[in-house]
């Protein structure tokens, strides 16, 4: 008799999953073998021997011939159970579907939408001393526009805070602008930014090649971000080559990392702001705006902002006694009330347009318009789980009389919900995986998507959708399983008592659906009418040359140039940057002042838009004195002044040089419709000017491009012909609007799908089972259009309580949203009423063909069966 | 006949079947694939293609008695079915044929 030394727990393993007529002869062999191994080679190697050859026995090819025997799988994979629901799922395919893609497409929105939510809260988060970074912003304490908020400050003002005020560690000043490349043969326009080495030390940009310390030391050193260096160079290591400009040759002395898609701060190209102002800025130079870095710890003390204001106030003495001078009601107030914001919160505080921002609103927004759609598709998914639930009452009755326990029904019943939600969830990481450059590009943002480094992408799909499959198999496991099986045979059809229910839910989704609707019409008929507005100037056919500031040639030897290449039939015009002006303050009389905008403009400027003039006369080249005193306003302008006859009369400038007003231009819109037109003032000034607008003769649109090219060429300019159509940025003002109405128009789509989707699986099964009272109705001489009213009414009759309930939301909503802009459309009072016929119309298109098909079916086929 | 084909391990155990006839179980399988060709060959991998076999019918199989060396445990006798017969038959005379037709060879 040999000892029972063989190891058996790894037998009980193996009686596990192997099927049982085959165990006996398996763990025979297995001993005999080890009982030979034993004999030759040891019971170490017998027993190791023993393990490797029975965990051999674990394949497919064995564990498949369980055909008889589940236990094992039984208590884990519920493999019946899923057998039951492929079943089930192939049984009514459509109303699986409809649940899974409706449930999937909502739930990929939201997950794309959750990307670039938490995109827009990434803004400058990666900044290693990010928490004691702030921006200096100033709320403007004197005139008109009293409590507005803005980051430019002084130039000075930097510089002194770090010397005088305690607590602050370093400190950067930033501005940006364009350069002129000329690197290559075709001169390229590239972002600069002009700051100071205390940026290299403040923000986490990685510097790849070179010295973070000497980087900035020169002024003709310049820092070119990873891609302008590929760019240029062809490499990433370029240190000690050549950036040449128009202005002069900058050497490469660093090359940074790009910065990430998450930062508001541009290093594309990075100079030293001393090479722009050489002899350090005043206390009256606006041009920049800074960073401070306090030493840790220090911000939370009290004083911090309050001697950053102090020092501020000392040093702007001379401003205030300008002031005085300037208004005679200033009396010495503080000019400064400034602010640190720290670095986290710039982006959604739209101060200054150095730096990249974003309303938080825009996110709010998005995250709203995700929860509707997912409330739409959640209310389907759980609809159609009771439906489909209710048509599993017999299959519920039987098992109960078999003895299946309740807590197995409901547990099988959670089990199938969560199962699809599942399906549906994977489904939804494809489909927002394959959507999102769609996505990026209707958002305009770079986003990505990780699964592996962004756990809480998975987290949160995992989440929502464990969520819903729970509460849709509430009901059923919950309810259905507790039902005594003899009610259920006894009263055979579904039970009755959850319409309340139901109905309240397709409510919800209509309401919604309707609000959708309602609201991105309005939002159309306000983009209508934005597009159809008179603006008062003719931006069609106007192309708009930007001339850089910093080029040799004078812009008026340009425009003259042109002027002889180009026929006569051309107009052309210099002027100021357009459509952004100059503002300024203008004193009226002690007490009242008016902000008004201002241009510098050329003679024939007001021919060359087409604006009208409502009295006096324009710029005439002949009058030698309009050159220096004459001056045009707006109508607007003229309104506030208040002149009985403006013509004639004097530009109130404080102490300045006197303008005449010779002129008054008709109201035109230069900006956004979104701003009431403002106050606004036309000069003559040569040597300020920066673009040449130029009036292309109707019909002469096509062949105008290479004409231009030619005259160019022939003129021999310095610089690249840089062109656009002033109509591209006057619609470009409205960039963000039709963003939002794409946005809109999607996810009222979408809305809309989902919700129909959800209404006909609810009116099929519905349908299907009334079949038996349609085939009496229809046999007793019912016509179709009565029994698809009969189906229906309950459709109608919710749908004009979603247009009850989601009329003051629309309304409300809109008229803010309308409130936004100067000039607006109304809310017309049939757009609510007739989305919701639009709603109607969709709901009975959805649910035409289930209905159709039940009607359309021989009653006899019905009325035999039993 | 297409489709009937066997591979070479399925013939090697048909063939050690036949052979040991009685004593045609597992673990002596592989004990005699061990003395005779010198070949190792996993306990388990014998078990599954002896199984597949007898889906396939070439095979059939009972359960023997019980050793003390066995732990007790009976034994699963494998035997040739007239099917197994016929086919290592064929194969034989299929392989014949081919060596036939290698010139040089008969000669």
């Amino acid at each position: 008799m040999k000892a029972n030394n063989y190891p058996k727990w790894i037998l009980r393993m193996l009686e596990k999953w192997c099927p049982d007529y085959l165990f006996d002869a398996i763990a025979g062999d297995l001993i005999e073998q080890f009982h030979e191994n034993e004999d030759n080679k040891g019971t170490t190697y017998a027993k190791l021997y023993f393990y490797f050859s029975t965990l051999k026995f674990f394949r497919p090819s064995l564990l498949f011939r369980n055909k008889f025997r589940w236990g094992f799988f039984r208590n884990t994979l519920l493999i019946p159970n899923l057998t039951l629901f492929y079943r089930k799922f192939m049984r009514n395919k459509v109303y699986g579907s409809i649940n899974i893609i409706g449930l999937s497409i909502s739930l990929a929105l939201v997950l794309l939408i959750f990307l670039f939510v938490k995109h827009e809260f990434s803004y400058n988060r990666f900044h290693e001393k990010g928490d004691m970074i702030f921006q200096l912003v100033n709320t403007t304490t004197l005139g008109p526009n009293k409590g507005e908020k803005s980051a430019i400050v002084p130039y000075p003002m930097g510089e002194t805070l770090y010397n005088e005020v305690s607590g602050i560690e370093n400190f950067c000043r930033y501005k940006t602008g364009l350069l002129i490349v000329k690197n290559w043969k075709e001169e390229q326009t590239e972002r600069v930014s002009y700051t100071d080495k205390g940026f290299l030390e403040m923000f986490s940009f990685r510097i790849i090649h070179g010295d973070k310390a000497s980087a900035m030391k020169d002024p003709n050193n310049i820092i070119i971000s990873e891609s302008v260096a590929l760019k240029y160079f062809g490499e990433s290591d370029v240190i000690g080559k050549t950036i040449q400009t128009n202005d002069k040759d900058f050497l490469v002395s660093a090359v940074m990392a790009n910065a990430p898609t998450n930062s508001s701060i541009d290093n594309n190209m990075i100079i030293n702001i001393e090479s722009i102002y050489p002899d350090g800025g005043n206390w009256d130079n606006f041009e920049v705006i800074t960073f401070v870095q306090s030493e840790k710890g220090k911000f939370t003390s009290n004083d911090f902002e309050f001697n950053i204001n102090h020092v501020a106030e000392k040093h702007s003495e001379f401003i205030k006694e300008q002031l005085k001078n300037y208004f005679p009601e200033y009396k010495g107030e503080p000019i400064w009330d400034i602010n640190c914001i720290p670095l986290k919160d710039i982006y959604h505080n739209q101060v200054s347009s150095f730096l990249k921002s974003n309303k938080a609103e825009y996110s709010y927004i998005m995250a709203s318009i995700a929860a509707l759609i997912l409330l739409i598709s959640c209310i389907n998914y759980v609809l159609l789980a009771l439906a489909g639930a209710e048509s599993s009452i017999k299959e519920v009755g039987i098992k109960k009389v078999i003895g299946v326990s309740k807590q197995q029904l409901g547990r099988q019943f959670m089990g199938e919900s969560i199962i699809l939600a599942w399906i549906s969830g994977s489904m939804a990481l494809l489909l927002a995986w394959y959507f999102l450059p769609q996505f990026c590009v209707l958002t305009g943002r770079k986003l990505e998507f990780d699964f592996v480094s962004d756990f809480s992408i998975i987290l949160g799909v995992f989440t929502i959708v464990n969520l819903v499959g729970f509460i849709a198999g509430a009901y059923p496991s919950l309810f259905l399983a507790r039902m005594a099986p003899l009610k259920i045979f006894r009263h055979k059809s579904a039970h009755r008592g959850k319409g309340y229910l139901t109905r309240g839910l397709i409510t919800i989704q209509f309401t919604i659906c309707i609000f959708f609707l309602a609201s991105s019409w309005v939002m159309h008929n306000q983009m209508n009418f934005i597009r159809t507005k008179d603006l008062g100037l003719k931006t069609e056919k106007v192309i708009q040359l930007d001339i850089p500031n910093n080029i040799k040639t004078n812009i008026n030897t340009i425009a003259s140039r042109l002027r002889t290449e180009l026929n006569d039939s051309f107009q052309l015009s210099a002027m100021s940057s357009f459509p952004w002006s100059n503002a300024t303050v203008l004193p009226l009389d002690n007490e009242r002042s008016v902000q008004a905008n201002w241009f510098y403009i050329d003679y024939n400027w007001v021919d060359v838009l087409g604006i009208e003039l409502k009295e006096g006369r324009n710029f005439d080249v002949a009058v030698t004195s309009d050159a220096t005193h004459a001056v045009i306003i707006n109508e607007k302008l003229a309104m506030e002044l208040s002149f009985d006859q403006p013509v004639g009369e004097l530009l109130p400038m404080g102490n300045k040089d006197s303008l005449r007003i010779i002129g008054v231009l008709k109201d035109f819109h230069y900006q956004s419709l979104s701003q009431p037109i403002a106050p606004t003032y036309f000069v003559i000034s040569n040597p300020y000017y920066s673009e040449l607008l130029i009036r292309v003769p109707s019909g002469k649109n096509e062949d105008f491009v290479p004409l231009l090219e030619k005259a160019w060429k022939k003129a021999e300019m310095d610089i690249p012909l840089n062109f656009h159509y002033l109509n591209d940025v006057f619609t470009e003002m409205y960039g963000s609007e039709y963003r939002w109405q794409r946005i809109m128009d999607i996810s009222t789509f979408i809305g809309i799908a989902i919700a129909c989707l959800g209404l006909f699986g609810l009116i099929g099964l519905e349908a299907r089972s009334r079949t038996r009272e349609i085939a009496i109705r229809k046999t007793l001489g019912a016509n179709t259009l009565s029994i698809f009213w009969l189906l229906n009414n309950q459709v109608a009759r919710i749908l004009l309580y979603a247009v009850i309930i989601s009329s003051p939301f629309v309304i409300w909503t809109m008229q803010k949203w309308l409130q936004s802009y100067a000039y607006r459309t109304t809310i017309y009072w049939y757009v609510i009423p007739v989305a919701g016929l639009w709603g109607l119309l969709i709901a009975f298109l959805a649910v035409l063909y289930p209905v159709i098909k039940v009607i359309k079916t021989n009653p006899s086929r019905y009325l035999k069966a039993e | 006949m297409k489709g009937h084909n066997i591979g070479e391990f399925e013939e090697l155990l048909m063939l050690m079947t036949g052979v040991l006839q009685r004593e045609a179980y597992g673990v002596n399988i592989q004990r005699e694939i061990k003395s005779k060709l010198d070949r190792d060959v996993s306990l388990s991998a014998i078990h599954i293609t002896l199984y597949r076999l007898e889906d396939k019918g070439y095979i059939s199989s009972y359960l023997g008695e019980a050793t003390s060396v066995r732990g007790g445990r009976k034994k699963r006798i494998f035997e040739l079915t007239q099917a197994g017969w016929a086919i290592l038959q064929a194969v034989q005379e299929k392989r014949t044929k081919l060596w036939q037709l290698i010139p040089g060879f008969n000669s």
